[in-house]
């Protein structure tokens, strides 16, 4: 019974968990919920979780309803699932670091095209302290994901 | 090669087709739903409950423990600010009795010179449960939705009587609201005390500048006080904005020194403002 209940916990982790950084959003430090990319991006590409992609759309898309994006991220996000996984030249699943160039890439194209829409310096400051944010984050986070996965 | 393996990455490619068939369905609705996109809207207000739901559910211990830590900090600065609120009182009592004479001579003024003013909203109190300010945008969610009478296009304000947005989008229980820094922001306004014209635009992150003035040889300057104008057909008139911070900036009230606003209804059958 008690090992059914870890079982499952440890299979929703990482939809509860990028909940629960959608949810905790706060200004500069997780600007509309925006560290919730981190958990999408991991169990994405990196260590793909059953079930995960649809969720994944799903929080691209409320994230950029959040943010007032008009489906910015969740255009990303399919057009990178998409080139990731129908090409077998380059395998995220096997890259070091838990995936952080990939998703500096990721996330580092996707914050220079939000902020030169409307570009000004202190548009570029928020927009590279998000990256610089979102980017420390990161490890620590996946390490998380990693360890409630028994990895 | 191995039956097993080639039926996974078949799987993948077809899971990344069906992921890569989305794109062109999602690039056509941007062309074409502009500029309400009520489908999107739509979905957001049937899911956004659902997942704040889960994730109130989820969070709930961090969130009191932080309520917890900002309670403590607020009760530690609280005597200071006592202290401090004590002088200004006294000080706001010696002027308020200048204002009520002022006001009265106003009133006075008003009804020789004939001027009608519609100031009467109904309003509706929300609290803001989401402040989404993030790189060039600056909306806030507030827990009122169209089930309160809240529809698109409707005025924010504080408590202290200054717009803070106005309303974009209104599920049933939550509305969206662009706040007067956000890019997207661009509102008739007009030089209280003059009747110099002009529009205020938002730009993301800092203060929103005022430009297109109804007089060019206006010189604006710090202190200059700035109130809505109805010239648009938009807003209602003389709901103060802000003041003048230099030549072009205003200094508005930003969302996130806010926790409870005041919406005000639209005034006529026609949703609009009078």
């Amino acid at each position: 019974m008690r090992k059914n209940i870890v079982d499952i916990l440890r299979k929703i982790f990482p939809f509860l968990f990028t909940v629960a950084l959608w949810r905790l959003s706060v200004p500069w430090l997780n600007p509309a919920g925006i560290l919730a990319i981190i958990p999408i991006y991991y169990c994405s590409f990196i260590r793909p979780v059953p079930y995960f992609t649809p969720f994944a759309i799903l929080f691209c898309f409320l994230l950029d309803y959040k943010f007032d994006s008009l489906l910015t991220l969740t255009v990303w996000y399919c057009f990178y699932y998409a080139i990731m996984n129908i090409q077998s030249f380059i395998d995220l699943t096997h890259t070091n670091k838990n995936g952080v160039y990939g998703f500096m890439v990721f996330f580092g194209l996707l914050v220079f095209f939000m902020t030169v829409v409307h570009f000004g310096w202190l548009n570029l400051l928020s927009g590279a302290a998000m990256f610089l944010i979102t980017s420390i984050m990161y490890i620590p986070t996946t390490i998380l994901i990693k360890a409630t996965q028994d990895d | 090669m191995n039956p097993k393996k080639s039926s996974s990455r078949l799987h993948t490619v077809i899971k990344s087709a069906v992921v890569a068939a989305i794109l062109p369905f999602i690039v056509i609705y941007i062309i074409v739903a502009r500029p309400n996109y009520n489908f999107t809207n739509g979905l957001a207000h049937f899911f956004m409950p659902i997942a704040d739901g889960i994730g109130d559910f989820i969070t709930w211990p961090l969130r009191v423990g932080g309520k917890i830590f900002r309670n403590i900090h607020d009760i530690s600065v609280l005597q200071q600010e006592n202290e401090q609120l004590r002088a200004q009182l006294t000080d706001a009592l010696a002027k308020n009795t200048n204002c009520d004479v002022a006001i009265l001579e106003n009133q006075k003024l008003a009804n020789e010179l004939d001027v009608k003013r519609n100031t009467n909203f109904e309003t509706v109190v929300a609290d803001v449960i989401f402040d989404n300010s993030a790189l060039n945008h600056e909306t806030f969610m507030i827990n009122r939705g169209y089930n309160d009478g809240i529809e698109p296009g409707m005025v924010v304000i504080s408590f202290e009587n200054t717009i803070i947005g106005t309303i974009i989008d209104s599920g049933a229980d939550f509305s969206r609201v662009r706040a007067l820094a956000d890019s997207n922001t661009k509102i008739a306004v007009r030089i209280a005390g003059s009747e110099v014209y002009g529009f205020m635009t938002g730009n993301g992150v800092s203060a929103p500048t005022i430009d297109f003035l109804s007089d060019p040889k206006f010189q604006l300057s710090r202190g200059v006080k700035i109130v809505t104008s109805n010239i648009s057909g938009i807003l209602p008139p003389d709901i103060f904005v802000g003041t003048m911070m230099n030549e072009s900036e205003i200094d508005v009230t930003n969302a996130n020194k806010i926790s409870r606003v005041m919406v005000l209804k639209y005034n006529t059958d026609q949703g609009k403002y009078k």
